[in-house]
């Protein structure tokens, strides 16, 4: 094995450790900083809008829903599924009943995930229960 | 292994079931319920017995494992989750805000724990982390309304998905330098190693146990515990208190005692350090805090600091290091358990009675929960005659005899502290008149809840002082024997 040429075998656990507690510390120190002085404590609505010379802004006529992302994620299950069926089928001699076995299971799980979604009226648009 | 399967088909099933318009929570509770039941019938059948066993190899390719000691863990995370969802019940039921996807989360967390400590690789493992804290996190931040609870369940993702970095990376170093990710097999490897330069392996495990660090909430890696557990609701801080720190204390031990054990000793210096200052850092935070819950949350920290001194000595004393560390944990989560539940019962909102000086006279009022609380904070703070001190006891006996002296008496120190901030409750709720506050709206001893908080604190008693009362009926030495007994199976080959 070549790596560390440190003078103790030990100092790189000991410099980890050290690191993995300042990252620990920085990160929720920055995050409570950051969160106390630049969150919005102001909520009031019209200090939020974009600035229109005192009238409220209009409706955007092209605007996305943000139901839409619900499409989105439901068009990464099946995409995502058909990656690992790709090469599946592609080896599907070589894998045999094992891996026909283990591709069922992987399809059983997502439809479950899109029984639940379907159930819950992700498929209509506006009517998210 | 059956238990383990039951559990993630009714959480799937409970899954499917709440996306019915019919299904009320009620029913969902009580669906969790049964199956959590099930799998703990499934679990006592092979409680006790000493086995071990790869299940389905072919198929899981030594990923799983199942012996006496995974199934002594089972037994406590299943418990632990039944009796967070019996005391629950009333929480639940007066509190609107759950839904009844927040069940099936719940299974889906209880999966998780169980399949870490059935984890025998290290990947598998990390799956199953995973599992059961992404679970977590949205349970905590459940109650979209309340900026408290999504601040809290914000704050755990972003850091515990740093932990995960780290025992990832831990992983590819482990990997890196051993050519395995099997527990048993590494052990192996390593062990053909000796001599030569190991510190590959030893960098990689170092930064698998900051992620352990982390989730358990020791020293350097404990600032977010305080925040998180007061933002969550009752039920889920008692559940991640209890059940979450027995499950990862399952995992590491399991990898410390069979696969790092040749270099153990590397940490020793760094875990006295932690420990110490773990104790202290806790202490000094839980006489701070003004309320209850940010309490509890602040002494679980110093709780830490205690397993962990076990932790360090199982290099010297083996057996009785472990089950103390086992024994232990099932102390806590009685005790912490009941502290938690009884709060969450007595506390009807989030701004009433939440500080020490709310509870001013209320053994007066409520003569019943002021005793099963007195209990709690007695076996909490480790006063003889309750679980909690056998559970010390053992601890500290250990550290004595691996020559940790040192260490014992800050652990013993850090209990006299703990008097303090335990005692102040128990003070306040019986030696001073009823302070002026309506107590119209703390419900009365009925229904399921106040039944199982008292079953609780009678264990709590039975655990210390039980045992000699009544012959074969199981008590301490019943739970010390069968630690035993799972920490035998590990070395099984």
């Amino acid at each position: 094995m070549t790596h560390m040429d440190f003078a103790h075998p030990y100092f790189g656990a000991f410099f980890l450790f050290v690191f993995g507690a300042v990252v620990f510390y920085g990160i929720t120190v920055l995050a409570r900083r950051v969160s106390r002085n630049m969150a919005r404590l102001d909520t009031e609505k019209l200090k939020l809008t974009i600035y229109e010379c005192g009238p409220e802004v209009t409706k955007q006529p092209n605007k996305i829903s943000a139901h839409f992302y619900l499409f989105a994620v439901l068009f990464i299950l099946f995409d995502v599924e058909i990656i690992f069926m790709f090469p599946w089928a592609v080896d599907f001699k070589v894998l045999g009943m094992f891996g026909f076995i283990e591709m069922i299971l992987f399809v059983v799980i997502l439809t479950i995930g899109f029984v639940y979604a379907w159930k819950k009226g992700a498929l209509e648009w506006h009517s998210i229960k | 292994m059956i238990a383990l399967g039951c559990i993630a088909l009714g959480a799937v099933l409970l899954m499917l079931l709440s996306a019915m318009p019919k299904v009320r929570m009620e029913h969902c509770s009580l669906f969790a319920f049964v199956t959590l039941l099930i799998g703990l019938i499934l679990t006592l059948t092979s409680f006790g017995e000493l086995f071990t066993f790869f299940p389905l190899p072919k198929f899981f390719h030594k990923m799983l494992i199942v012996d006496s000691y995974s199934v002594y863990f089972d037994a406590i995370i299943l418990s632990g989750a039944l009796v967070t969802s019996l005391i629950g019940t009333h929480y639940f039921q007066t509190k609107r805000h759950f839904k009844k996807e927040f069940f099936s989360l719940f299974l889906f967390s209880v999966f998780g724990m169980m399949l870490l400590v059935h984890a025998s690789e290290l990947l598998s493992a990390f799956i199953a982390l995973e599992i059961a804290s992404l679970s977590l996190y949205v349970m905590i931040g459940f109650q979209k309304v309340h900026d408290k609870r999504v601040e809290a369940s914000f704050q755990y993702l972003v850091l515990g998905s740093l932990a995960g970095i780290f025992f990832l990376l831990g992983s590819a170093f482990v990997y890196a330098g051993l050519g395995t990710t099997i527990l048993g097999e590494m052990g192996n490897r390593l062990d053909t190693l000796m001599g030569k330069d190991v510190s590959l392996v030893i960098i990689g495990a170092t930064l698998i146990l900051v992620t352990f660090l982390f989730k358990i909430s020791a020293f350097p890696f404990q600032n977010w515990t305080i925040d998180v557990y007061d933002g969550s609701s009752l039920p889920v801080s008692a559940f991640m208190a209890a059940t979450f720190k027995v499950a990862i204390f399952g995992f590491i031990l399991r990898l410390m005692l069979v696969d790092f054990d040749p270099i153990r000793d590397t940490w020793d210096t760094l875990f006295i350090v932690v420990i110490i200052a773990t104790l202290l850092y806790g202490s000094f935070l839980a006489i701070i805090q003004k309320s209850l819950k940010r309490m509890l949350a602040a002494s679980s920290i110093v709780h830490t600091g205690y397993l962990l001194i076990a932790f360090v000595s199982i290099g010297y004393a083996g057996e009785s290091a472990a089950s103390s560390i086992i024994y232990y944990l099932v102390a806590y989560f009685l005790s912490a358990m009941g502290a938690f539940g009884l709060i969450s019962y007595i506390a009807a909102d989030e701004h009433v009675r939440v500080t020490y000086e709310d509870f001013r006279g209320f053994a007066h009022v409520h003569p019943y929960m002021a005793a099963m609380l007195s209990v709690f904070m007695l076996s909490l703070a480790g006063i003889p005659s309750t679980i909690g001190f056998v559970g010390k006891f053992y601890i500290f006996t250990g550290a004595i005899e691996a020559g940790y002296t040192f260490l014992a008496v800050c652990g013993v120190v850090a209990t006299f502290v703990s008097v303090y901030y335990y005692f102040k409750l128990i003070a306040l709720m019986y030696f001073y008149p009823a302070c002026d506050s309506d107590w119209k709206d703390v419900p009365s001893l009925k229904g399921i809840t106040p039944l199982t908080i008292g079953l609780i604190a009678l264990a709590i008693i039975w655990g210390g002082i039980g045992n000699t009362f009544i012959a074969y009926f199981p008590g301490v030495d019943f739970l010390i024997d069968t630690a035993r007994l799972s920490y035998m199976s590990l070395f099984i080959k």
